[in-house]
């Protein structure tokens, strides 16, 4: 019996044991292989699973801002989707329009959208964009739709929230934000950054659970304009005031600090919305203030009674005998709009006489005539940080013929930017000295330190010129600019324009102008206006570009809080008359 | 032949060397499951806080844009009827000039 149970026993306890030593043996292969893939081969393995759920991703930096001089923002980057279609292999024909057909209405796409979309993938492109950078909503429409295929991408969007104000200074970006205008054009390199590059880890279902980066990105630098939004504004709304009442082809404003040359507004009209950039029309896309060559007629008298005063060729006290009212210059005829009889050297630009202003230059040497336009900056690139620059037309010394001379001394003969003449304005503004103009706040272009800006006239000759600017706006063609409590010193401008129908100078069509400074005993602001072709009756620099000067100048002076003066200025000097102009 | 006869503590010894090593792979799995866990939580919050930096930024250009002049000057003239004051509606104080 006891054997029995001894044998029974025996039994069990080997099936006990062996049963032991199998699960024992099973369970150390499972442990071993958890050890062999977590412990041993785990950086192995890791190694194989990140290859096969990562990718490498490029960071898009993001392009720089540009502000205004107070820290408005005027151009900033923001990130948007994109919507691309990447059809899956096999997929019938028939699919992918109906797909198609479903973003058409979402995604307002027109018909060659379409057409260019299903040639794309009739070509087989495994990646075919559907529409770039769309907006919050439209991304939202689409999401919800859930289409298979169909995938978005993370760009940048510039965005300039407000509108067309300065439209031609900050340019536009093209689909890639690569500057196209402007200075977003200029600046690109130093505003567009440097890429990045991240690696993405994702699981199985794709869904990213780290995402590294392997290279930081250095975003774009922010530019800051020496342009004042409040200035800029009240400059468009007027130009675009003197071009709606004048029928103008265009015009262009520049307002600058003189002192420190600093632009503080640049309008150009026709304009545009550079959030729509490109695109634009061409006439819109054309920044007038350093883009346009124009015979600047008599706002570059400016230069000839400069010259004419520092080389001492003529004096405040010479006398012009302007009684025929006409002078013959190189087989042309120059008239003055009327006979102005005799007149003293201030009243020659006082009433911007063609016939005194030629006789003044005729007693200056021609070579010593050239080198003072250059000396105003004339003929080249003032590098005012925009791109496109003219660089105006001025003929050097060896192609001058007997009328060159004489007519450009009254603004003929020689083509100029906008942006020259202001520079100009300001040297005599600056009792002087020649500050270049300039777009950016910061010091990134490369220029002439202030300290050694170069003089180009002396501070005597300057103050002379700067009185009979004032004289000419009190009694002379600039009346219309005059604003009370203010001394204004300035010079209209009408010039004919060429028309090549005809084969010289149109009668009817005129370029108007007004350029100036206020207060002119210490300028804050210089300001140059430019009408093309205005319209109508009423043509003439005095009559059409003035009146936008005195309007500019009293809402920014408002702005600027710069009080009128209390006690007006006594009169400059000698403007008298020495015969009747009436009765030559 | 002798049964050998495994004593309590040999027993318990083998069953606490079992528990360890599995409480430590435990752990390890636990560890890693974890890990990956924290990665998607993290990555969603890093998701948030750029989303919401980016509505910061579109609210800050959508602010601008309703605070331009050119809109502001049109409501001021056409919705509440203002006019620009002319120059003898404007009176200087000795306040008026910047210092």
């Amino acid at each position: 019996m006891f054997e029995i149970r001894d044998t029974q026993q025996r039994r069990i306890h080997k099936k006990t044991i062996l049963l032991t030593v199998i699960l024992l043996a099973w369970f150390l292969v499972i442990v071993g292989r958890l050890v062999d893939l977590q412990v041993i081969h785990h950086p192995e393995f890791r190694t194989e699973v990140l290859n096969q759920n990562s990718h490498t991703s490029e960071i898009i930096p993001r392009r720089g801002g540009i502000y205004d001089r107070n820290g408005t923002t005027l151009a900033v980057s923001l990130p948007v989707f994109s919507v691309a279609y990447v059809p899956f292999k096999g997929d019938p024909p028939k699919k992918h329009l109906a797909q198609i057909n479903l973003l058409q209405k979402v995604l307002s796409l027109a018909e060659r959208d379409i057409q260019r979309i299903l040639a794309r993938i009739e070509d087989k492109d495994t990646f075919v964009w559907i529409k770039r950078k769309i907006s919050d909503e439209e991304y939202e429409k689409v999401n919800r739709l859930n289409l298979a295929g169909i995938s978005f991408r993370e760009e940048n969007k510039r965005f300039y929230p407000l509108g067309q104000l300065a439209a031609h200074v900050l340019g536009g970006v093209g689909m890639d934000d690569k500057g196209l205008s402007g200075v977003e054009q200029k600046y690109d390199e130093l505003l567009k950054g440097v890429s990045g590059e991240s690696l993405i880890l994702q699981d199985a279902r794709k869904r990213k659970y780290q995402i590294e980066v392997l290279k930081e990105p250095q975003p774009g630098r922010d530019l800051i304009l020496t342009i004042d939004q409040t200035i800029q504004h009240i400059a468009e709304r007027e130009l675009r005031r003197a071009v709606d009442e004048t029928q103008a082809n265009w015009g262009t404003v520049v307002i600058s600090n003189p002192a420190s040359g600093e632009i503080l507004a640049m309008a150009s009209f026709p304009t545009y919305d550079p959030n729509i950039y490109p695109g634009v029309s061409r006439e819109a896309d054309i920044n007038r203030a350093v883009r346009y060559n124009f015979e600047p007629g008599s706002t570059f008298k400016i230069i000839t009674v400069s010259a004419a005063l520092e080389l001492g060729t003529s004096r405040l006290s010479d006398t012009f005998d302007c009684r025929e009212g006409k002078i013959r210059i190189g087989g042309w005829t120059v008239w003055d709009h009327e006979k102005l009889g005799i007149l003293t050297f201030p009243a020659v630009f006082i009433h911007s006489s063609n016939v005194g202003t030629i006789k003044i230059s005729q007693s200056i040497p021609q070579d010593r005539f050239y080198n003072a336009i250059q000396a105003f900056g004339f003929g080249k690139k003032t590098e005012v940080g925009l791109p496109g620059e003219e660089n105006g037309i001025f003929h050097s010394l060896t192609k001058w013929t007997k009328a060159s001379l004489p007519s450009i001394s009254i603004g003929y003969g020689i083509s100029v930017t906008a942006i020259q003449v202001l520079q100009a304005l300001n040297v005599i503004a600056n009792r002087g000295i020649l500050v270049p103009p300039r777009i950016i706040k910061e010091k990134l272009q490369a220029g002439v330190p202030a300290a050694q800006a170069p003089r180009v006239i002396s501070e005597q000759t300057a103050a002379e010129v700067t009185e009979i600017l004032e004289a000419a706006t009190e009694e002379g063609t600039g009346k219309e600019a005059l604003l009370e409590g203010f001394p204004i010193a300035g010079k209209t401008g009408t010039a004919q324009k060429l028309d090549p129908a005809l084969g010289g100078y149109s009668a009817r069509k005129h370029l108007s102008a007004f350029a100036g400074f206020v207060p002119a005993d210490k300028p804050v602001l210089s300001i140059v206006i430019i009408l093309d072709e205005p319209k109508g009756t009423l043509y003439y620099g005095g009559q059409v570009a003035a009146p936008v000067f005195r309007d500019i100048a009293r809402s920014v002076l408002l702005y600027l809080h710069e009080p009128p003066r209390v006690s007006p200025k006594p009169k400059p000097v000698i403007t008298a008359q020495l015969q009747d102009r009436r009765k030559p | 032949m002798v049964r050998k006869k495994f004593s309590k503590k040999e027993i318990l010894a083998v069953a606490g060397g079992i528990l360890v090593i599995l409480a430590v792979l435990t752990f390890i799995i636990w560890h890693q499951t974890e890990t990956i866990n924290l990665g998607f939580k993290t990555r969603d919050l890093e998701e948030r806080i750029l989303k919401l930096n980016e509505d910061i930024q579109k609210l800050k250009v959508r602010q601008a844009t309703l605070r331009s002049l050119d809109r502001v000057e049109k409501i001021a003239r056409e919705r509440l009827n203002l006019e620009t004051a002319k120059s003898n509606q404007v009176i200087f104080d000795d306040k008026f000039k910047r210092p």
